[in-house]
């Protein structure tokens, strides 16, 4: 269990922190609106039911 | 002449790992059985997977793993994963602890669950994801008398979503809007429930309980951390809230606004902190600002469907005093809350939309009036346990001598156990797995709550003869069926006195009404009752003891009737005095 821990540690301060920085770039701020719903009106979604993701 | 003998389709639809682990089982689109983990583990809202109601449902229908066609999961585990994974990238490097904790108990378990179908349960066939969303939608539509609706999914979170907009017809469910992680009206509630004592996802109906108390003074202190626009769509500000990197669902800004937190209440109730009229205020205050963030989304609802009815799930559909009030503040005229408005509810919507949607089968969709679709006991193992217990019973072989003999403890004012039938699916004791008593004397309710143990400012719900609803209850004048006990309805002031355990501090109560075909002896004992005492009504309580799940077998029953000061036990056709 300890070492799991250890593993995990590691991997959250390097793999999560490259991530992070990779997030910080990308991110685009929300900007002001008049409604936060998104829409799924003009586009449906297609679902792949026998997938877990 | 050859006869060809059709197999029927048998779907089990699941749902795990959250809370409130359920399967449930539909033969050619009719539920056959449905039951909740917890029942069986003992666990109260237990979360995992459920070996032991998946057992029960297939010894109820007489068949093995190897006749079900499909299994249909209640929600896409690998997208909730990301989201996870996403969240703690967004979260760097605050989020180690729930990091530590979350991803070993993914790995091991949660991102597995086609494996623990096909191999713990050696099942073969195909399995089915459903979004967790749709199938909350499905849950509500499928089991609703409508042909078309609107449908409103509310809860703490799925995969991603929080909050939709959907709408319904012809066994077809099109999403129209969404909100998206981390703004959650059922993540705010429960960010106040913790922060008020309680525990998350097990205590907001305290919340609810405690709000007719206060006044709601802090919604100007509330909307400074949510940003809430016309159509009902929000967004928390997530520097008050810490529930993406912690284990604490607020931080110090949110302090800084709303005081000191009241401290948490132990499971034997001995540290409470005293109610204070802040924190009732404050819980008025969430209560009045979740309602208002509710009708707006329904009325936006109604504004791009313009469809007459309406059907909420997901959590926050369990809010019976915010769905009271659905309609007088929206457009909709018939509206359907599904009793297992949660997560548990969720494998039976799972299973309805695999066989009806996309099995497309040609059944109608049935509307479910009863909930009873559990287990269910003998009166000859009834009896051999009487006896085991060396309790000294009356065995009724007439039902109507039976009835009569409960409506006249009833209205002696004796605290009856009422174990009758199949048990209740969801939250809800429904008339099968109750304690009830008179509802009249207001000392019923003090007397209920030495029984239970409850907090003395919670109120109890009651049944009520569908029929006689309209004469009690402010309700709508195009209907009466609420068969789930999730609305609160204001009792109209010329009954208040007649349901004095059940009022609670602002008039309202939750209520049951309980029809003909949907429970029968039920229905006769409360129409016996009235006989009796002039009231279609009775206290009903659900049958457990505080922070126990509902209880299921005989066994359970007679152990918490000897435990507690509770008069009479009617199970099955035995009546059994306690001598305690």
């Amino acid at each position: 269990m300890i070492f799991v821990s250890v593993i995990l540690f590691f991997f959250y301060f390097s793999a999560f922190g490259m991530a992070k920085m990779m997030y910080l770039l990308l991110y685009k701020r929300t900007k002001q609106t008049d409604s936060y719903w998104k829409s799924h009106i003009e586009k449906a979604t297609q679902i792949d039911y026998h997938s877990p993701y | 002449m050859t006869i060809i003998k059709i197999r029927p389709m048998y779907i089990l639809g699941i749902s795990a790992f959250y809370h409130d682990s359920a399967a449930v089982l539909i033969k050619d689109g009719t539920i056959i059985v449905a039951v909740e983990e917890e029942r069986f583990s003992r666990i109260k809202h237990d979360n995992a997977f459920p070996f032991k109601a998946i057992e029960l449902c297939l010894k109820h229908a007489g068949i093995t793993i190897k006749d079900i066609d499909s299994i249909a999961y209640y929600e896409k585990p690998l997208l909730k994963f990301e989201r996870i994974l996403q969240t703690f990238v967004e979260t760097y490097p605050y989020a180690l602890k729930p990091f530590l904790k979350a991803i070993p108990e993914w790995l091991s378990e949660k991102i597995k669950v086609e494996d623990v179908i096909k191999k713990k349960l050696q099942f073969k066939k195909k399995i089915y994801f459903i979004p967790h969303h749709l199938s909350h939608a499905a849950a509500g539509y499928f089991t609703s008398p409508y042909p078309s609706s609107t449908i409103v999914t509310i809860d703490g979170v799925g995969e991603y979503q929080t909050t939709a907009i959907w709408q319904a017809k012809n066994n077809e469910i099109k999403l129209l809007k969404s909100l998206d992680f981390p703004h959650s009206i059922g993540l705010l509630y429960s960010t106040f429930t913790a922060f008020l004592g309680f525990r998350v996802n097990e205590d907001e109906y305290k919340v609810m309980g405690l709000a007719a108390y206060g006044k709601p003074k802090y919604i100007d202190k509330i909307k400074k951390i949510i940003d809430i626009k016309s159509d009902g769509s929000f967004t928390l500000d997530m520097q008050y809230f810490s529930f993406r990197e912690s284990f604490q669902m607020w931080n110090r800004k949110f302090e800084k606004i709303f005081g000191k937190p009241r401290s948490f209440v132990s499971l034997r109730m001995t540290k409470s902190e005293p109610f204070t009229q802040r924190h009732k205020d404050i819980a008025a205050s969430i209560q009045y600002v979740t309602e208002q963030i509710y009708f707006k989304i329904l009325t936006h609802a109604y504004e791009i469907t313009r469809e007459k009815n309406l059907c909420v799930s997901g959590g926050v559909g369990l809010n019976a005093l915010a769905n009271g009030k659905i309609y007088k503040n929206t457009s909709f005229q018939h509206v359907h809350i599904f009793g297992p408005a949660g997560d548990g509810g969720g494998a039976i919507g799972a299973a309805l939309y695999t066989y009806l949607h996309i099995l497309q089968q040609k059944t109608p969709k049935k509307a479910i009036q009863s909930l009873s679709l559990g287990t269910s006991y003998k009166d000859q193992d009834i009896e051999v346990l009487l006896r085991k217990e060396g309790l000294k019973y009356k065995r009724f072989i007439n039902e109507k001598e039976l009835l009569e003999t409960t409506a006249k403890l009833l209205a002696e004012n004796n605290l009856l156990g009422w174990f009758q039938g199949r048990m209740e699916f969801g939250p809800r004791a429904l008339g099968n797995r109750s304690i009830l008593a008179n509802p009249k004397p207001a000392i019923m309710k003090a007397k209920m709550n030495k029984i239970k143990k409850r907090e003395l400012y919670r109120p109890f719900a009651c049944s009520i003869l569908q029929e006689k609803v309209q004469d009690y209850f402010e309700i709508p004048n195009n209907t009466n069926n609420f068969p789930f006990m999730n609305f609160c309805f204001k009792v109209k002031k010329e009954k208040r006195m007649d349901l004095q355990a059940v009022v609670h501090k602002d008039n309202t109560c939750r209520m049951q009404t309980v029809d003909k075909n949907s429970n029968p002896r039920y229905y006769s004992l409360l129409k016996e009752f009235q006989k009796q005492t002039g009231l279609p009504a009775l206290m009903n309580t659900s049958f457990n003891m505080n922070h126990e799940p509902i209880i299921e077998t005989p066994q359970q029953a007679i152990e918490d009737f000897q435990k507690t000061n509770m008069n009479y036990l009617v199970i099955g056709s035995f009546v059994v005095k306690n001598n305690t």
